[in-house]
Order: structure tokens, then sequence, then C-alpha cells
């Protein structure tokens, strides 16, 4: 079924490319696509400078993924640019407010003290309610999920911004940690029996138990899904908002309007987004690390 | 031969494929937007209803229950803006190498995430009504009523995701093949994706809206709630995951 064609959206421009989607399914190149995967190019598809070049024969320039590639031996390393400029922004802009907002703490906060005192509570009560005595642990990398995608989300609304979360690698790669804390959580606390839930309801003939592979296969589809749910969710909203933008602006020829959408689908999709994500990450570890 | 020439009986030739595609994309995109509105206006009737329910009952707290009323919604909607993405998608987006297995895989994109959202949004718009309702009960409970709405909600979407998924691989790969069995392999896939969503999506909205209903009336059980809410959810969306998991064999192993 011409799977292995690369899979473009239209003749003139790789607007979108999911190669690595098709490689997963082909074996032997799941080593060359975890590698491509790393730069994939599922990513981007309006911003505000390439509506300057729409033309009347409809959204045929939507506008190309800037991309850096790197040949290493048979590999190719593939680099956007662009995301990973706005990540690193995004990044210096919360290290900054870190700095300046503990720069001289005071018994009596200024603004800027109370600000981040106040988020950083709330997300402690937050994880504090969910996971007890444990939730000092998890806190960090909830509130830091939740603070790095509210901005990431927002910064569209500013000219010439990109949000980083637009580019499926980012998503992705937030929902891969997540992944991976979730499970080495579990086993931190429940040691062998995490995984022996796996595999439970048990098969018992007489005395013995038997591990049930197929209640496993289910699980492990399950643990994939949930992967693949948590990325796709953040990633499609934001997506979603940037191409209802491009196509309601295109219709209405107005350049003024996407501001106003953009700050409606920013703010209020964005920051719920942001927050369903976060707490997603900790319900999570909650269901795999609090015993009843 | 020009596309307005192309007869019916001409469309399944090559000479008229292209139109056939273009045809089905816009049929698609019918199916999508048409599905997820029904079940997005049913959903987010249900809140607003049970919001004014509410400040019947309780009208000081009347503007607490709005806003929570309007992020319900917001959320409930990204169910039909994924359709209306797709949707979009379908009529704008350029037809890369039409051929028959394209055309249906078109209409299969608009089917999955049309049918997909529809269960979704009716779920979280029920669960965003008894936030509602439960606000008005308890209104102090506003905190932990709201995280444990959007946590509901957002596992219920998680349905609408997978048919997601299906329709952004069913648009955007390479179909150039003609043959009828990949071709009704690929609706099928957009079936199997579509409706697979529909219960799941109602189901785990069921349990979020009873989880969001307790924590109301006993707010100290609100971390015991979500725990149980989300593994029962899990179980109810399982079946979601197997139609996801047919879809892609669907796609890439016929």
């Amino acid at each position: 079924m011409g799977r292995l064609l690369p899979l473009t959206l239209s003749n003139e421009t790789g607007i979108m490319n999911m190669e690595w989607i098709n490689s997963l399914f082909i074996g032997q190149e799941i080593a060359i696509s975890i590698l491509e995967q790393i730069g994939g190019r599922l990513s981007l598809l309006s911003s505000p400078r390439a509506l300057l070049f729409l033309t009347s024969e409809g959204l045929g320039d939507i506008g190309s993924v800037p991309q850096m590639a790197w040949s290493v031996g048979q590999f190719q390393i593939k680099i956007n640019p662009l995301p990973l400029l706005m990540t690193w922004l995004i990044m210096a802009f919360w290290i900054l407010l870190a700095w300046l907002g503990t720069r001289n703490l005071k018994e009596r906060p200024g603004p800027l003290q109370t600000v981040l005192e106040l988020i950083v509570g709330a997300f402690d009560d937050l994880c504090r309610d969910t996971l007890g005595a444990r939730g000092r642990r998890y806190m960090p990398l909830v509130a830091t999920l939740f603070l790095f995608i509210v901005v990431a989300n927002v910064i569209g609304i500013f000219p010439g911004m990109e949000e980083p979360t637009k580019d499926m690698n980012t998503p992705m790669a937030f929902a891969v940690i997540v992944f991976f804390v979730v499970h080495i959580s579990g086993f931190y606390y429940k040691g062998f029996r995490y995984f022996v839930e796996f595999f439970e309801p048990m098969i018992e003939i007489g005395p013995i138990k038997i591990p049930n592979l197929f209640m496993f296969a289910l699980n492990a589809v399950g643990e994939i899904g949930k992967v693949i749910s948590h990325a796709f969710r953040l990633f499609g909203n934001i997506l979603g908002g940037s191409i209802i933008i491009l196509v309601i602006s295109w219709l209405c020829r107005n350049f003024a309007l996407p501001i106003f959408l953009k700050a409606f689908l920013g703010i209020g999709i964005g920051v719920i987004q942001a927050f369903v994500f976060a707490m997603l990450a900790l319900t999570y570890v909650a269901v795999a690390i609090v015993e009843d | 031969m020009g596309p307005e020439e192309i007869t019916l009986s001409q469309l399944f030739t090559p000479d008229g494929v292209a139109v056939l595609a273009r045809l089905a994309a816009y049929l698609g995109a019918a199916f999508a937007i048409g599905m997820a509105a029904i079940g997005t206006g049913i959903g987010n009737g249900h809140t607003a209803d049970q919001a004014c329910t509410g400040m019947t009952r309780q009208p000081a707290a009347k503007d607490s229950i709005f806003r929570l009323m309007l992020i319900s919604q917001a959320v409930t909607e990204s169910a039909a803006i994924f359709a209306l993405v797709i949707s979009l998608l379908l009529i704008f987006g350029g037809i890369d190498q039409p051929s028959l297995e394209k055309a249906w895989a078109l209409v299969a994109a608009g089917i999955a995430v049309g049918f997909g959202a529809a269960g979704a949004a009716l779920g979280s718009g029920l669960t965003g009504a008894n936030a509602c309702k439960g606000l008005a009960r308890h209104p102090r409970t506003q905190g932990s009523l709201t995280v444990t709405m959007l946590t509901a909600q957002a596992v219920v979407q998680t349905s609408v995701v997978f048919a997601l998924v299906v329709s952004l691989i069913l648009i955007i790969s390479s179909f150039p093949g003609n043959s009828w069995v990949h071709a009704m392999a690929l609706l099928g896939a957009g079936i199997s994706a579509g409706f697979g969503a529909i219960g799941p999506g109602m189901g785990t909205g069921f349990a979020g809206s009873k989880a969001v209903d307790g924590v109301s009336r006993n707010p100290s059980a609100s971390p015991l709630l979500t725990r149980t809410m989300l593994l029962g959810q899990a179980v109810a969306q399982s079946t979601s995951i197997y139609s996801l998991v047919i879809a892609l064999l669907l796609i890439f192993a016929v």
C-alpha cells in the first residue's frame, strides 16, 4: 500500500511528514525511525508570517518547516530550529523570573515573590492532596510541566513567536518523560509487586498461580495508549487552534482577526490544556504509587 | 478532461479518480463536523442546563458556577475543534496522488473523527453538568471539583484523541494504489476508530460525572474518588484502544 513513500500533505511543500509513524510498523527500520523521530517533521502548520503568502488558489503554501540535517554514517539527524529556539526562550524566561523572584527573599514578599509563592504553593497543595507525604517529590515535575507548557501554548500570541507544543516532538518528549517517571516510581515504591500487577488477575489452577500473559498484553497496550493520548491531546489542541486561525484568517482576508482568535485559543484552550497535561501526569503517578 | 465533464460512471476510472478524491474529501469533511456537532451540542447543552439549575438553587455562587460552566464547555468543545480541523484539512488541504484508496481514506478520516468526537463530547458534557450541579450543592469544593472535572474530561477525550490520530494518518499518508480490498480496509479503519470511540467516550463520561458528584458530596474522599475513577475509566477506555489497534492494523498491515 505504498507505505514506503514519503508522506506529505501536498506535492509542493512538505507540510507534514509522518515518515516515522510509517516506519514504526516496518520492523527493521525502527532504529532509524527513532533517530529520525528526534528531529521528525510532524510539525507546525501556520505562522503569522506565512499568512502573507496565501493566495487565492487556496491554502497552497502554508509554509515549510525549516530544518537542519546532519549525516552521521547512514543516519540522518534532523533538528527543527524554530521549536528548539522557542523552547530555550521559554526556559530562559522562567529561569530569569525565578532568579528575579528569589534574589532577595523577604518576610513580607514583594509582588513578584508573592506571585511565585502562590504558584508554588498551589502546586504543593495539589500534589500533597493527591499523593500525601510523597507529593513533595513530584511537585517539581508537575509544576515544571505546567509552567513550561502554559507559556509554550500562549507564546503564539506574540508576533513572530511559534508555539513549540505545535511540534509533535515537544509533547511527545514530555509524555515519554512522564511514562518513565510513572513506571520507575511504581517500581521504586512497590518493588517487584508493581510488575506482577500487570499480570493480574492470575490464572489459578489449584494452588498454583500462573501469570496471565493475555492480561499483560492488554495492560501494556493500555500503557502505550496513555502515552499516545497524553501527547496527542496537547498537540491536537494547539495545532488545531493554529489551523483554525489560519483558515479563518484566509477566508476573511483580515489581518487583525487572527490576533483575537489567537488570544482566545491560546489563553483559553492553551492554559486549560497545560493544566490538564500536568494533572494527568500527577494522576498517572498517583495510580502507580498510591496503595490503599 | 476537465473536472466538470466527469460523469458519475467515469468517477471510478483513472480519468475520474482525481474528482473522486475531491468528492470523498468533501463527504468526509461533512461527516466529521456533522457528527461532532451532534455530540458537542448535546454535551454543552447538558452543562448549561445543570448550571442554570444550580444557579436557581444557589444564586450566591452564580459567578463560580458560570466560570466552571465556561471551563467545562471549552474542554468539551475541543472534541469539536479536532473535528473542525480535520474538516478544514479535508476541504482546503491538497490531495497528494489521488487514487481510489486515497478517496476512501479521506471519507474514513472524516468518519473516524466525527463519530469519535460525538461520543467524547457527550461524555465530557455529562461530567461538566454534574460538576456544575455539585458546585451549587457545595460551593466550597470549587478547587477540588474543578481539578477532578478537568482530569475526568481529559480522560474522556482520550477516545477522540485516538480517532484524531487515525484521521491524521489517513489524511497525511499516501495510498497510491487502486485496489478495492485496500480501499475498504481503509474505510474499515475509519469506522473502527470512529465507532470504537463512541462507547468509551460516553462510558468514561458516566464515571467522571459520578466522580465529580461524589467530590461535591464528600470532599475528603476526592483523592480516592479520582483514583478509582481513573482506574475504572482506564478499563472502559481499553475498548477504544483495541479499536485503535485494529484501525492501525487495517491501515498498515492489510
